[in-house]
């Protein structure tokens, strides 16, 4: 099974070690603990996969911090890049610091 | 716990024993290369600085050339100067005399001529290195390395893997007593209040807000976006999506220690611990810091691309000389690719086949090895060429 590495409780994505096609099932490695995700679409290894739905506006969480932005609706299992996400430091610089 | 490296007169023994010949400025460039050919372990330092420097760019570079005189791996330094006047030679050897190793200049100006030059140049430089010959390695204590970090070609590899093994190694070096160096300012952006809650002192945290914000602030001001700059093509290719991603990941490779200080760019540090020092991200750039401010060596953590094709790292096309780059790869794949590029492979860990704490340790080791003497894959290609100085304000 493709595997997918989380780093932090509270991480709304996941990396990709492998990679993976649409409907493809991946095992998502936290710590010890393991759990599935769907792939709603191809994704290179290296990139990464939504845990959760992550609405327009709402923050991309990795290592447990904000690492950015959703410019549209993200739902589990997509995608996450340069397409659906912007940095703080590229829209609002000095204004993102609340962790 | 010791390493065999070469005592100094003063200050922290040398893990390489180098006659350096430095050019003052880049005029000299060709007669310094041209006298460290002629000599056995001298190697040329040069650089594209000289004219036009605003006061605060010209003490930058004056700390610079001084610093690379100065540093442990180098046992004997010639600076090449033509008195052109821009960086005067009398303030880098000013605060040099208590370094107490042997030191000499040349002038093209006063010595009547570029063959004359090169002939006084060669004279002095065969007489350091022949001192130096006799100089043996004796134990050491690691409390005296002073380590600077740099990635390149970051991929999301490179936070899972090749960083926390690095940052393992240098929190071990850091309870050992040595000094450690966390550079490239621009890659803190996002990950500075992580940094600030680490500060040994509040003064200590408000200089790394300061610090970073300050770059912001810097950028800001010149009204261009730092997207299509950071993260660079490779990164995002590799799936590294913002700045903040990069930052995070990238600050993982300085370990969980406290931060000790701040340093301005080619400062040395004054105590042991981990340091932040201001240097953009250039490897070139963080390289030429690192040796002025006394780094015995860089762990550079490696991640995809041309970055892991060859023994140098992104963003430079040669290797500081006698300042030994000890290469971390974040995947096994590129270690497998090109095996000579790279020194320690951090990819097992990716799947749990090695854990952080035993790359960790195997980096520690080769850092112990390498300082010891052995050659690193970027040293073993042995090119030296020119080197850059980060300035702040260009006029020229």
């Amino acid at each position: 099974m493709p595997l997918a590495i989380a780093i932090h409780p509270d991480d709304n994505v996941a990396t990709l070690i492998d990679p993976v096609n649409a409907g493809d099932v991946a095992e998502v490695l936290l710590g010890s603990s393991r759990s599935p995700i769907r792939a709603s679409a191809p994704i290179r290894s290296g990139h990464k996969i939504a845990l959760r739905d992550i609405p327009q506006g709402g923050p991309v969480i990795k290592f447990g911090q904000r690492i950015g932005v959703a410019t549209s609706d993200i739902r589990a299992g997509d995608h996450v890049h340069i397409h659906n996400v912007a940095g703080f430091a590229q829209t609002s610089p000095l204004t993102r610091r609340t962790p | 716990m010791t390493f065999f490296g070469y005592p100094r007169a003063r200050g922290a023994p040398g893990i390489r024993n180098t006659v350096a010949v430095i050019a003052v400025e880049l005029a000299v460039n060709p007669l310094a290369a041209r006298i460290a050919d002629e000599v056995c372990t001298a190697l040329p330092v040069l650089h594209k600085q000289g004219i036009g420097h605003l006061a605060q760019d010209q003490d930058r570079i004056v700390r610079v050339l001084r610093g690379w005189a100065q540093s442990p791996n180098v046992g004997a330094a010639l600076f090449v100067d033509i008195g052109y006047g821009m960086l005067p030679v009398d303030r880098i050897l000013d605060g040099l005399d208590a370094s107490g190793k042997p030191v000499e200049v040349i002038d093209v100006e006063r010595l009547g001529g570029l063959y004359r030059a090169l002939e006084e140049g060669v004279r002095l430089a065969s007489a350091m290195a022949q001192d130096l010959s006799e100089q043996q390695r004796e134990p050491c204590p690691v409390s005296g390395l002073t380590v600077a970090l740099k990635c390149a070609g970051s991929d999301t590899l490179s936070a899972l893997t090749a960083n926390p093994a690095c940052g393992a190694a240098v929190d071990r070096l850091v309870d050992a007593g040595g000094a450690v160096l966390l550079c490239e300012t621009p890659e803190m952006i996002g990950a500075e209040h992580l940094l600030a809650v680490r500060a040994a002192t509040p003064e200590v945290a408000r200089q790394i807000e300061a610090l970073v914000v300050g770059l912001e602030r810097d950028i800001q001001a010149l009204g261009v976006d730092i997207r299509g700059a950071e993260p660079v093509p490779a990164n995002l290719e590799a799936g590294l999506t913002t700045l903040e991603e990069k930052s995070l990941g990238a600050i993982i490779k300085g370990g969980t220690r406290p931060i000790q200080g701040v340093l301005d760019y080619g400062q040395p540090p004054l105590r042991p611990g981990l340091h932040l020092m201001d240097t953009p991200a250039g490897t070139d750039k963080v390289f030429s810091a690192a040796a002025a401010a006394g780094a015995h060596l860089v762990v550079g953590t490696a991640g995809a691309g041309p970055t892991n094709r060859t023994p140098v790292m992104m963003g430079t096309d040669t290797v500081f000389p006698s300042l030994p780059l000890l290469k971390v790869t974040s995947s096994t794949r590129y270690a497998q690719d090109s095996p000579a590029a790279a020194d320690v492979d951090a990819g097992p860990i990716a799947r749990g086949e090695r854990s952080v704490h035993e790359v960790g340790e195997e980096i520690f080791n080769r850092i112990l090895r390498t300082a010891s003497g052995r050659l690193t894959a970027a040293e073993v290609l042995g090119r030296v060429g020119t080197q850059e100085i980060a300035t702040r304000h260009a006029l020229f």
